[in-house]
């Protein structure tokens, strides 16, 4: 029978414990990493896709151009609710003003669970009888 | 330590090795190509942009305004009046491009260009300097971009005619294109009045009417 000797096995036991337990962390890490960038990717092709949308659909006057409606966009809204989207649209001059402004900000602890991510695209506002205006609109969207 | 806590010991490395392994193949795998994100952004960036120069006026940015003349040297004369300024601010922004290209008549005799002597330059000049100004305020920044304009070649028995303008704003740093986005337009002129003006430079009479459409085309690269 084998004779159990505490000084030179435990300390064998403790060390590749130990290193088990880096290298675990350290593929953890990896996959935080790797799933973090996943996500970043998901959630920007959605804002784009959304921005698109509400530029060629929700809020579209002739290609090109937008009518802004915050009801249309409320309707819009509530269908990306349904699906746990949570969304906010500006549409900001060129100069960064916020002309038009739908939906809340995001508070900051649901930033920190779900990162927001957002997309920006040329259009041109109309405003009043044939009076158009080059802003951005900026579509930010995070899972609520 | 005995044989079997060696082993022990070796089965651990090896498992904490592939691990590793593991670790950097997930940290080096992307789930998306980045290049397939940005160029994606870029074309519906572009497409858009294209889209709302058609609707956007001069005004918006200034307007735009010329005087009769030649580069330093003005018809700033004052029982003229105003009569030698010309105010283009109702104009959109993708028909000024289109009157850019539009002073720019390029012939090709086989393959050689001709120059020809461009009337209006000081309008060319300016024009060009408020589009560029526009499109920076637009594009620059995010983008390096290149807007071309071109007319379909009118193929004669001995030339080709076409018009041609192009704004850029490359710089060293401009890596890779990613997008190209074209919308075609009509010209601003009848064609019976852009036969007469190929005919006033050509000095020769056309009996066709050439094909008064033309293609903006916008080049966005990375930065």
């Amino acid at each position: 029978m084998e004779q159990f000797s505490v000084g030179e096995d435990l300390f064998a036991t403790l060390a590749v414990v130990g290193l088990l337990v880096i290298f675990i962390a350290a593929l953890a890490h990896s996959y935080h990493i790797y799933a973090e960038r996943k996500s970043a990717y998901e959630s920007f092709d959605l804002a784009l896709n959304t921005a698109e949308d509400i530029k060629n659909r929700v809020l579209a006057a002739s290609p090109g151009s937008i009518e802004w409606a915050a009801d249309k966009l409320e309707d819009y809204s509530g269908l990306l609710a349904q699906q746990g989207i949570e969304l906010r649209v500006e549409i900001r001059s060129l100069g960064g003003e916020v002309l038009h402004a739908y939906g809340s900000e995001q508070n900051q602890l649901d930033g920190y669970f779900s990162p927001p991510a957002s997309a920006s695209l040329p259009v041109a506002i109309v405003r009043g009888q044939e009076s158009v205006q080059l802003c951005e609109l900026i579509v930010r969207v995070w899972r609520g | 330590m005995n044989e079997r806590g060696v082993g022990y010991i070796a089965d651990t490395l090896v498992f904490a090795l592939l691990i590793s392994f593991a670790s950097l193949l997930l940290v080096g795998v992307s789930p998306t190509d980045p290049k397939i994100e940005s160029t994606r952004y870029a074309a519906s960036f572009a497409q858009s942009t294209l889209l709302a120069l058609q609707h956007s006026t001069a005004d918006e940015f200034g307007g735009f305004e010329y005087r009769l003349g030649s580069p330093g040297f003005e018809l700033n004369v004052p029982v003229l009046g105003d009569s030698t300024k010309r105010t283009l601010h109702h104009k959109t922004l993708a028909q000024l491009l289109i009157e850019d290209a539009l002073l720019n008549l390029r012939v090709e005799v086989g393959e050689v260009e001709l120059e020809l002597s461009k009337p209006n330059q000081n309008m060319k000049i300016k024009l060009r300097e408020f589009l560029k100004r526009v499109l920076d305020e637009l594009v620059g920044g995010r983008f390096g971009y290149r807007l071309t304009v071109k007319s379909s070649p009118v193929e004669l028995d001995f030339a080709r005619v076409y018009f041609e303008g192009d704004i850029k704003n490359l710089d060293e740093g401009a890596q890779r294109k990613l997008c190209s986005e074209t919308i075609v337009a009509t010209l601003p002129i009848p064609q019976d009045e852009l036969a007469q003006l190929i005919r006033e430079v050509l000095g020769i009479s056309l009996e066709f009417e050439p094909d008064p459409a033309v293609e903006i085309t916008l080049e966005l690269w990375s930065s």
